[in-house]
């Protein structure tokens, strides 16, 4: 059934938008891709059905994209784009609903099952009756933070305005209702983005060529059928950014209420973007976008600032804003680079600020108070979501940006290798739809999978800012030189590709030789025994210091180099260890960690075995 | 060694990148950035070496990467010409006929590549062209001499064919060129990749039964299949019967013999692949071959199968009882 229905929206797809010879060749190669698909299925007999055709959809959708950019009888229009995402989109949906929500997800349907049920927010009752709940999961208790009301209620600390949004397709459906409300939104999203280009002059082959990568390319793709403000925050966010540029005050203001209802702290994105406001009442419009969704807040949960704090804005330490800031761009797991590198084009947009256009200056500058404020928290990366969570609301202005540099100077080398990892991302994600959410580890799954394949660290290649390691300084000064070097000087695209291979050959060669940093927890480091500290769903995992604990009879082994290292651990008690042959006593540890001086005869295997007691290894550097 | 290769294909992984290249630049002529997306092939087929360990699968990898460049110059290409023609038209064959082969006879794969050439220029110049000269060079075993002359005679009838295609021709060159890791199997037996069925093999029988032998043979618990196979049986007619299983009489559309496959002997071959073939590939590019064993399902609940060679057999032929299969 699945399959007829792919099919069908395989042929629709086409004549959306192809007409004459166009259509006919379109249709043609259609045909012909399903032959080279049955092929390939009998050659390589699939063991994972599901993941065979979520590949192959993935790749027919990168072949009709290409064949959109390159088609010369095209009917294009952003309503048209809006109903090829919608197609793509109802797809995504069945895909998402693999996996039972999560993070943020199932609270926010509570909400909406206790406005609906109950025509309160008061969650005792879902906690206690969650059989019975369309969230599926019966394992939810109340998140950290969530408010208490003084008769014993249990409130969220989630923002209702989503919820209410979704009380219609939950009326409807439940669930899958809940998840086309956000895709309805996403695709709506798909469409004003759209229009944003045609208003600020992107030609019509520039958008046709790049809107695949900004509608079925992360993170759009991977919200646009979840339960989190991100994409309706992006719809109201590009609605107010037009509705700026264009002096137009009935479209801006319900778009900037729209989104400071959807989350408080995107209040911070409406201060910016109504100083940008062409008008002498701007003062007055900002109270009153900037006051409204807050007053809502505070009758509706008795707290404007929804559980947040002023103090979260108010971080003295530099190094945090480092971190965030160049996490945020280069974090193997949370990163534009890695998660969306499309993006960096926006990025890259910022250094010819003055030729950009208006909106994605406007847009820009709108998110400037959000960014200052995200980048020095804790939780800059997003948390328990799937990637780029909280920059998401951003991807249409980026987008425009990105087209913008694309219309200027043609990055074809740039714009091939950020689709082939695109398509790479997505076909990951939409297979897998629970690995888009991945523990606050340091390492991310192309390095993990990697890493458990060959038993060597390849996790080190990916820069981590979340557990900062050597690569994130080297990408951190490399990411900007080469962003100054590509402003003045024109590198040959001819080049790229053959350096990339060289790149992968050379992070290949190097990652199989043993590291001078092992992290226990890694998947390089094969574990007979034991288990991972803090347990993998410990809430805000990333402020613990984690490892892996081992107790008597168990042992790990990994690659590691010869001569002396300091191996990091914590003990509730003394514990007794030997590591390549030879024993160590470790003295017990309190709350912090102890390093102790180890001694290994030779570069390769060596294992590390607990003989007495018990101990949590956090790492060994090599000194 | 910078990758971890292990088998000959992947050892020829330097020269399929430096074929790549070739074709990317072939498409740049008509616009640049063509070449610089084609390029993009090198990375992947890099990433494909590090990222699957399995062999099969790493080298089917290398096969969709091809032609992913391969038939992406078909559309990238916007003047064709006879160079860019015959340059693709090389690759194409450097790759299904020349890689990860024990001993190539040049003169032999010269004059194949000459009357490739031919084609190519008396044809129009369009990718059809390029898949009618890569279709002949792929299909002319070499062996006997006799057979260079296909792409000559292909060439005279092409003379006559004047037209211009393109999905038809990038959908034959991609199955060629998917499986050009094995080209010698898809040539000779195509087939053999959507017939066979994987089987484990568990206990070897290795007998060779002379014309009107016969021999008892206890049945396994497990067993689900016998494989056999025929030596010196190249030229007998598929209908012909090789010998029976407790009575049942068994065909060389049951099984075949076990070379027939092999360059040398296909072209002389009157075998084609069994019904339910249980051979394995052996060798690479354009020498792989597939052995001519045949699956023979097995009785249901025997526990003892008689199996008899056919006394009108050839005297040098045998039938070769190889092993059970689960």
């Amino acid at each position: 059934m699945t399959i007829a229905l792919l099919v069908a929206a395989f042929i629709a797809l086409p004549l959306i938008v192809f007409r004459g010879k166009s259509l006919a060749r379109y249709l043609a190669f259609e045909i012909a891709t399903y032959a080279i698909g049955w092929i390939l299925w009998s050659l390589l007999k699939p063991d994972d059905v599901y993941f065979a055709v979520v590949v192959f959809a993935v790749l027919k959708l990168a072949a009709f994209s290409v064949a959109l950019a390159n088609a010369k009888e095209v009917r294009w229009t952003a309503t048209r784009a809006m109903v090829i995402a919608a197609i793509v989109y109802a797809f995504v949906i069945a895909a998402q609903m693999r996996q039972l929500p999560d993070g943020d997800e199932p609270f926010y349907l509570l909400i909406t099952e206790s406005l609906v049920k109950d025509h309160d927010r008061d969650l005792s009752n879902q906690f206690r009756d969650l059989a019975h709940s369309a969230t599926g999961r019966t394992d939810l208790v109340p998140q950290i933070g969530d408010p208490r009301g003084p008769h014993g209620e249990q409130f969220s600390r989630l923002e209702p305005f989503l919820p209410i949004i979704m009380i219609p397709g939950y009326k409807l459906a439940g669930l899958p209702g809940v998840l086309a409300t956000i895709a309805l939104l996403a695709v709506l999203l798909v469409r004003q983005t759209i229009r944003l280009l045609e208003d600020e002059g992107i030609d019509d082959g520039t958008i046709r060529a790049l809107f695949p990568l900004f509608a079925f390319g992360p993170p759009i793709v991977f919200y646009a059928a979840r339960i989190w403000p991100e994409v309706p925050g992006a719809l109201a966010f590009v609605e107010a950014v037009r509705g700026i540029r264009q002096r137009r005050i009935k479209r801006a203001i319900p778009a900037m209420l729209f989104l400071g209802l959807l989350k408080v702290r995107f209040v911070l994105i409406d201060l910016f973007l109504v100083l940008q406001w062409p008008s002498r009442k701007r003062s007055t419009h900002l109270a009153v976008i900037a006051l409204i969704p807050l007053l809502l807040l505070a009758i509706i949960s008795g707290s404007a600032l929804s559980g947040h704090s002023l103090k979260e804005l108010h971080v003295t330490n530099v190094i945090q804003y480092e971190v965030g800031f160049f996490g945020l761009f280069l974090d193997g797991m949370s990163g534009i680079l890695f998660q969306a590198p499309f993006y960096l084009l926006g990025v890259f947009a910022l250094l010819y600020w003055r030729e950009m256009p208006a909106a994605f200056r406007i847009g820009i500058i709108g998110s400037l108070p959000y960014i200052v404020s995200l980048v020095p928290r804790a939780e800059w990366h997003g948390g328990w979501s799937p990637p780029l969570r909280y920059i998401t609301v951003f991807m249409p202005v980026l987008f425009l940006g990105a087209a913008a540099i694309w219309q200027r100077s043609r990055p074809v080398a740039f714009v091939v290798a950020a689709a082939l990892w695109t398509i790479g991302l997505t076909i990951h994600g939409l297979a897998f739809p629970w690995r888009l959410f991945h523990i606050e580890s340091g390492e991310n799954f192309i390095g993990e999978w990697l890493s458990t394949l060959y038993h060597a660290d390849f996790s080190r290649l990916f820069p981590s800012f979340i557990r900062i390691n050597p690569a994130a300084l080297v990408a951190s000064i490399a990411f900007v030189a080469v962003l100054l070097f590509l402003r003045f000087v024109r590198v040959p695209q001819v080049l790229v590709a053959p350096l990339l291979a060289i790149a992968m050959l050379i992070g290949f060669r190097y990652a199989l030789q043993p590291a001078d940093q092992i992290e226990f927890e890694d998947a390089h480091v094969i574990h007979n025994g034991g288990s991972l500290y803090p347990p993998l769903y410990t809430a805000e995992r990333f402020f613990h210091r984690s490892g892996w604990t081992l107790n008597a009879g168990e042992s790990m082994s990994f690659l590691a180099r010869a001569g002396t290292s300091r191996l990091e651990y914590a003990a509730g008690s003394p514990a007794r260890i030997e590591l390549d042959g030879r024993e160590y006593k470790l003295p017990g540890t309190r709350q912090e960690h102890l390093s102790e001086t180890v001694y290994l005869t030779h570069t390769g295997r060596v294992t590390l075995r607990c003989l007495d007691g018990s101990a949590s290894f956090d790492r060994m550097r090599h000194e | 060694m910078l990758l971890p290769l292990t088998t000959p294909v992947d050892r020829a992984l330097p020269f399929i990148t430096v074929v790549v290249i070739a074709i990317a630049f072939l498409c740049r002529r008509g616009c640049r950035r063509h070449t610089e997306a084609v390029l993009f092939a090198v990375p992947l087929l890099v990433g494909c070496a590090i990222c699957f360990p399995d062999p099969h699968t790493r080298l089917l990898g290398y096969g969709i990467i091809v032609v992913a460049a391969f038939c992406g110059a078909f559309w990238a290409i916007e003047e064709w010409t006879f160079g860019n023609c015959a340059g693709l038209t090389l690759a194409g064959i450097a790759l299904l006929r020349w890689l990860a082969r024990e001993r190539v006879e040049v003169w032999r794969e010269v004059v194949i590549v000459i009357g490739a050439l031919l084609i190519v220029a008396v044809m129009k110049k369009s990718p059809l062209a390029v898949t009618v000269a890569l279709a002949t060079a792929f299909l002319t075993p070499g062996i006997p001499t006799r057979t260079l002359a296909i792409p000559f005679v292909v060439a005279a009838i092409a003379w006559v064919v004047q037209v211009e295609l393109v999905v038809v021709p990038a959908f034959v060159t991609a199955v060629m060129l998917i499986l050009f890791p094995w080209s010698g199997v898809a040539a000779r037996g195509i087939t053999y990749f959507f017939r066979a069925a994987p089987a484990q093999r568990m206990a070897p029988l290795n007998f060779a039964l002379k014309p009107g032998e016969s021999i008892d043979v206890d049945v396994p618990g497990d067993a689900k299949s016998v494989a056999i196979s025929a030596a010196n049986a190249v030229r007998m007619k598929r209908d012909s019967v090789a010998g029976t299983l407790d009575g049942r009489p068994l065909t060389l559309r049951d099984l075949a013999d076990w070379g027939y496959m092999r360059r040398p002997q296909w072209w002389r071959s009157r075998n084609r692949l069994p019904r339910v073939p249980a051979g394995i590939i052996r060798g690479y590019g354009y020498d792989a071959w597939v052995d001519g064993a045949g699956r023979i399902p097995l009785p249901p609940h025997a526990t003892r199968i008689h199996i008899a060679a056919d006394p009108h057999l050839p005297a040098d032929a045998r039938l070769q009882v190889e092993a059970f299969e689960r």
